[in-house]
């Protein structure tokens, strides 16, 4: 069977450094080719004519979004809909943030090694959150970003972020 | 002349590429992703039709890094090319012998049109960083006409066959053979001459060399048009502007470099002819509104210095307090349309263009394909943007790290995007023109 391509659209730079590192390698073996495009810059017309351009070819398509402030995951999944036109199956929301899904991949043992303190929740840490927490040891933001990527336990983010694990056992392993 | 068609075997991060060219060809692609690797393919024909396949191998890294270097074992590097010529060639194949021709007959004979030109090689390698000429093959395709003059002097041409081929292969031993198809035919039925080509058992070719890129004319083939001028007339250029703006020594070539270091003397010998000064002017100024003239100061130190007066001021302005895009624009317009070439290549030509004035380079450059085949890389979405997506092939990496090339026009899911008013540039930005 010819393999499928598959869109993948993400919110920021952070977003798209999670998704090639930790996603793209577990389900490349299933499309023949997968993009991973930042919606960032682009203006609301961009994205719904990308997304029109998805309907139309029939292709794989993901929406990837973070729930921010928004309350409920379904109102922001109707938002989306409304706004862009993605079909509800197709959103991904990630809670709250992705600094969340980045964090929940660090293990008990990394958090006590880091020297982490206190209780922190994956599933309610906010970006102003997870900068506060960055250890000592690392000279900016996107240097311990990079460490948890290359020691990212995915058991761990799973247990860690109900969005995370969510998304993982729909698209990539149950 | 065009090349239409390329297709390379186990060159540095090509495995298998087959790419159809056309008059503009603008190749884009991300860093790292083959572009400069595609371009050195007609440096490395160049480099062998001028110093020998031995150097020519040696200047482009040696044979381990000329193979791609993914590739296992001892695969053999080819690589072959198709030339449409614009202004056809025309010969007198043979001849009918004086004493058998009609009375009101002062000439008759077998002419040939060339149409294109296939011309291959394939080279393999040894573990001990040796490598031997396993074949090497051209073939040339035209049409044939029967040639008479009369009593008017005027000379009388009958088409008579399409699609004749005259074809050189030379074997792994070294041995070359020439074939005419139907042409023998012809002549022997017509009564003519043979061909004046030497025969080609006494050719003796070294199994290091390319005889029809390298040694063609000192067989005496130079009747047939010749591969390795058609070569010879690709100018590739990577322009480095620091080098430019520096003085010149008199005593070098007045053809401008591949860096365009040499660019006074090149700029010195166009605005001494009235006809180029004039084209060149308004060239410039169509990019350059500013530029008042160019004028070339010698050096005591027997060198040359390129100054620029602009419209604000009543001096001129040494080449070194230049920006680098005058500099670079000045380049491009003479590499376009004053050096004699027929095919150009431009390595980021827009490096340091302001994207205002993308636009304009990008149509000096289709103007020039009218008559001469251009081929620039580029990573840049202003380019790619004004070029027209029928003139992009992107060029990316595989999954095993060997380059491939694409054309967006071909691909179905980009005509989509483009359908729904998303730009080509926005597609590049997005790397979605795989």
């Amino acid at each position: 069977m010819k393999k499928r391509k598959l869109f993948i659209l993400i919110e920021g730079v952070d977003d798209k450094r999670f998704f090639e590192k930790i996603i793209k390698p577990r389900i490349s073996s299933v499309y023949c080719s997968i993009n991973i495009d930042t919606s960032a810059q682009t203006g609301n017309e961009k994205i719904r004519r990308y997304v029109k351009s998805f309907h139309k070819m029939g292709a794989d398509y993901i929406f990837v979004t973070d729930l921010d402030e928004k309350a409920c995951i379904t109102k922001k999944k109707n938002d989306i809909h409304r706004k862009f036109r993605v079909r509800q199956d197709n959103i991904i929301i990630v809670v709250k943030e992705i600094e969340g899904w980045y964090f929940a991949g660090l293990s008990g043992k990394d958090i006590n090694k880091l020297g982490i303190r206190g209780i922190i929740n994956a599933n309610t840490i906010t970006k102003e959150e997870f900068n506060r927490i960055i250890p000592k040891q690392y000279e900016s933001r996107l240097a311990f970003l990079l460490e948890i990527l290359e020691n990212y336990n995915i058991r761990a983010g799973k247990r860690n972020n109900e969005s995370f694990c969510y998304f993982m056992n729909k698209y990539v392993s149950p | 002349m065009k090349i239409n068609k390329l297709i390379v075997k186990n060159y540095k991060t090509f495995n298998n590429l087959n790419i159809s060219l056309d008059q503009f060809n603008v190749i884009v692609g991300s860093n790292a992703s083959g572009k400069s690797n595609f371009l050195s393919i007609f440096k490395f024909l160049k480099d062998i039709s001028f110093s020998g396949l031995e150097n020519a191998i040696q200047l482009h890294g040696g044979p381990e890094y000329i193979k791609n270097i993914n590739t296992k074992g001892n695969k053999n590097l080819s690589i072959e090319l198709n030339i449409d010529f614009d202004i056809q060639p025309r010969l007198v194949l043979s001849m009918k012998p004086d004493d058998q021709l009609k009375e009101n007959e002062r000439f008759e004979g077998l002419g040939m049109t060339f149409k294109e030109l296939k011309y291959k090689f394939e080279i393999s390698f040894n573990s001990s960083r040796k490598y031997k000429v396993i074949n090497e093959d051209i073939k040339f395709k035209g049409d044939l006409s029967k040639l008479t003059v009369g009593e008017s002097q005027k000379i009388k041409e009958d088409e008579f066959h399409k699609g004749s081929t005259i074809t050189f292969s030379r074997d792994p031993s070294g041995k070359v053979t020439f074939k005419t198809g139907a042409i023998q035919h012809f002549i022997k039925s017509m009564k003519h001459t043979q061909l004046p080509i030497l025969p080609m058992q006494f050719v003796k070719v070294k199994h290091t060399e390319l005889f029809l890129l390298e040694k063609a004319q000192e067989l005496g083939l130079s009747i047939l048009p010749p591969i390795a001028t058609t070569i010879q007339n690709i100018s590739s250029y990577d322009f480095d502007c620091k080098a430019s703006k520096t003085a010149t020594p008199i005593s070098v070539r007045n053809t401008l470099e591949s860096d365009g270091s040499n660019l006074p003397i090149v700029l010195k010998r166009v605005l001494n002819n009235p006809d180029t000064k004039k084209q060149f002017y308004s060239l410039i100024r169509d990019c350059l509104p500013f530029i008042d003239s160019y004028k070339t100061r010698p050096l005591l130190d027997k060198s040359i210095m390129l100054e620029v007066k602009e419209i604000y001021q009543s001096q001129y302005l040494p080449s070194l307090l230049l920006s680098d895009g005058t500099i670079s624009i000045t380049a491009i317009i003479i590499a376009l349309y004053f050096e004699n070439n027929s095919l150009i290549i431009l390595e980021e030509p827009e490096r340091n263009v302001h994207p205002a004035l993308v636009s304009k380079v990008i149509d000096f450059m289709k103007d020039v394909s009218e008559t001469k085949q251009v081929i620039i890389s580029t990573h840049n979405p202003e380019v790619v943007k004004y070029a027209g997506q029928e003139n992009i092939v992107f060029i990316s990496r595989n999954k095993k790290g060997n380059s491939i090339m694409t054309a967006p026009k071909n691909n179905e899911e980009i005509q989509v995007f483009l359908e729904n008013e998303l730009g080509i540039e926005e597609l590049f930005i997005q790397n979605l023109l795989t």
